[in-house]
């Protein structure tokens, strides 16, 4: 059986159409043009583009340059598909366009899940490995690009600064870079670590802190931070990230991207509290080597927490004080039962603070 | 066998002015294949499947573009759209390489200025190359579009048109703008048929500057009569030229047409996550061409071939790289 289609031929040199008919070769190698019942041109089926949109289907071939058919029958553009696909002249391309929309569907939701995959595996991984890669002076660089502007444009409280450098030097925070402390004057509830180091405690916290062990878990908790490099490993998930989507999902269209990216900010979120509770579980471990209260963690928190009723403190908001961190604190005291003893020299230079406050 | 075509004088019977149409078939759900075996391929190569993505997608936008009941095609590869990035890429590892030299020798401001100045060179070869290679590829009924623009002419208008705009702080961006479209659409072959582009810098200027100041008045309202304004401007001052003959085109776009088209393109993208988007750029071409009137005395089935091809894709990545969309 020949199926065959009306169709208009253009020659390549003017634009004028002529009607011709289309067959398929019995031998199914040749696209054979008639005209007037004759057969007036064959092209090699093997080298036949097809385009087709909506209903009509435009013929080109590579050897037959600037000659175009043009035709409106689905029924032959499926015979000569199947043609093609039966002699091995289609590419992988083609085959994949042929399956019906809802194979297309399913190639979407593979790629969603494949993205997926390297996003919440893959990019973590990749972004440890990278921050294992990256040389310490990195982190050096990084927060000098911000302490140097807090050192400038905050005033320092230097007599507690220089008390809690003292307290701090009493402490064996572990193996690792320098650490730098400074009091900042601020109403601002809050302390944080810069990778380069530098700890900075806003004096609004100080008269929140009770005793000794809290002060000491403050220090630790903040120290296990820039230990652990959490800055620059967030600012690498952060970056690989965004880099995974903008690549893979920009090249489907920007409203996507968009909303994964910004998907991907709050993940962030996700990411930096799990390295909070690193930090507790570094800064607990110093307590214990240093033989001190490991309860000042907690009764730190609580304390905090308690603060959080009436405002939120900024510390809170950056180090948020869950529910879960206070268990998590509570089995560890638990699993890890320490011996402390009373430590004079910390107890004294804490007093110094609280006279100071005074 | 060939047997030459000219044995077999075909009786198609041609009205002397049959009435044009220009239309826009493309269907949302084909295009959605396009768009996700594209993506499917991309992401399995890394990303080097792009160009060939790309020709793809035209192709298929091309082929969905009727005129006169006969559609357009596009002719452009991937393999020569990825030699054109190869090269593209060059271009930009050198203009990179000659900064970082430059900032490494500690001359910021050498560093600075041969960056701008290799931007500034880089621009209109770009737009020349993706020009003549965009028109050489395509090609409707089998007759080839061309560009015949001159690179240094087109160069000088930049240069003047940049420099003006520079001095007058950016006032005199409209007359750029318009007169390197003038230009390049007047430089357009269809054949043995010329585009023509008769804008001018005043009108566009105007034409913005009330946009501007109407839908900040509005707040926001009038942004979709100034998009008709702009669609009319952009249609209405193209033709197409033989001899003596002419095709007007004529934009036939409402305000209230502009505001259901963003409206509902906005809102299928937003509760599908963007996965719409075939469908959305359907939507737009068919407004488009649906919008565009043609009329005029100017016979379709007897164009002549006159354009040779041109198959260097480096401007077409250019552009792609310096990221600006395609004007016609």
């Amino acid at each position: 059986m020949t199926i065959s289609t009306p169709a208009f031929y253009f020659s390549g040199h003017t634009s004028r159409p002529e009607n011709v008919v289309l067959q398929v070769s019995p031998d199914e190698r040749y696209l054979e043009i008639l005209s007037e019942d004759l057969i007036r041109e064959r092209w090699e089926l093997r080298i036949l583009s097809i385009e087709s949109a909506g209903f009509k289907s435009i013929l080109n071939s590579r050897i037959q340059k600037g000659k175009t058919l043009e035709f409106e029958n689905p029924d032959f553009l499926k015979a000569l598909q199947e043609v093609q696909n039966k002699k091995g002249h289609t590419g992988i391309y083609s085959r994949l366009m042929q399956g019906n929309a809802f194979y297309h569907l399913l190639f979407a939701a593979a790629i969603i899940a494949v993205l997926a995959a390297s996003y919440f595996l893959a990019v973590p991984w990749l972004a440890e490995r990278a921050v294992s890669l990256l040389p310490e002076t990195y982190d050096d660089r990084l927060g000098n690009l911000v302490s140097k502007d807090l050192l400038e444009g905050n005033r320092i409280d230097s007599a507690n600064t220089k008390i809690i450098t003292e307290f701090a030097g009493q402490l064996d925070l572990g193996p690792g870079r320098q650490l730098h402390f400074s009091v900042l004057k601020g109403p601002e509830v809050n302390a944080f670590a810069l990778p380069d180091g530098n700890v900075f405690i806003y004096s609004a916290i100080l008269p929140l802190i009770d005793n000794s062990s809290q002060l000491a878990a403050l220090i630790g908790h903040e120290a296990a931070h820039v230990r652990n490099r959490h800055s620059v490993k967030l600012l690498a998930r952060n970056l690989g990230g965004y880099l995974l989507i903008s690549v893979m999902l920009s090249d489907v269209n920007g409203v996507m991207s968009a909303v994964m990216n910004n998907a991907n900010s709050l993940r962030n979120l996700s990411y930096s509290r799990s390295f909070e509770e690193e930090a507790d579980a570094g800064g607990l471990q110093m307590l214990v080597r240093n033989h001190i209260d490991p309860n000042g963690m907690k009764s730190l928190f609580e304390h905090l927490q308690s603060e959080e009723k009436f405002h939120v403190p900024v510390f809170i908001s950056t180090h948020p004080v869950t529910e879960r961190r206070i268990r998590n604190v509570d089995d560890f005291l638990k699993t890890h039962p320490a011996s402390w003893t009373t430590q004079p020299k910390l107890d004294s230079l804490f007093q110094l603070i609280k006279t100071d406050d005074k | 066998m060939d047997i030459d075509a000219s044995l077999f004088p075909s009786p198609v019977q041609a009205e002397e002015n049959p009435p044009l149409k220009f239309s826009f078939e493309g269907e949302g759900g084909e295009y959605f294949s396009i768009v996700i075996v594209n993506w499917l391929l991309t992401v399995l190569t890394l990303g080097f499947y792009y160009p060939w993505a790309k020709a793809r997608k035209l192709s298929y936008l091309y082929s969905s573009t009727e005129l006169h009941g006969s559609r357009f095609t596009f002719h452009g590869t991937g393999n020569e759209m990825f030699k054109g990035f190869i090269k593209a890429i060059l271009v930009f590892i050198i203009l990179f390489g000659t900064m970082t030299f430059f900032r490494f020798m500690n001359a910021p401001i050498l560093a600075i200025l041969s960056f701008g100045l290799g931007l500034f060179l880089v621009y209109p070869v770009a737009l020349h190359g993706s020009y003549k290679y965009r028109m050489s590829r395509t090609s409707w009924r089998g007759i080839r579009l061309g560009y015949r623009g001159d690179r240094s002419e087109l160069f000088s208008i930049f240069t003047k048109g940049v420099l003006l705009t520079i001095v007058t702080l950016g006032l005199y961006r409209s007359w750029l703008y318009i007169n390197i479209r003038n230009y390049m659409l007047s430089r357009i072959r269809f054949g043995s048929l010329t585009f023509r582009y008769n804008g001018h810098g005043s009108d566009y200027f105007i034409l913005n500057l009330k946009g501007y100041i109407l839908t900040i008045l509005t707040l926001g309202i009038y942004f979709f009569w100034w998009q008709k304004e702009l669609f009319d401007y952009y249609i209405n001052n193209l033709s197409i030229e033989s001899e003596n003959r002419s095709i007007k085109l004529r934009s036939k776009a409402s305000g209230g047409g502009f505001f259901k088209l963003f409206f509902v393109n906005m809102l299928l993208l937003v509760f599908t996550i963007g996965l719409a988007s075939p469908w959305v750029l359907m939507r737009t071409m068919r407004f488009i061409f649906s919008n565009v009137e043609v009329k005029g005395n100017v016979n379709l089935d007897t164009i002549m071939q006159t354009e040779i091809e041109y198959t260097d894709a480096t401007g077409e990545d250019l552009s792609d790289l310096l990221d600006f969309g395609f004007v016609i």
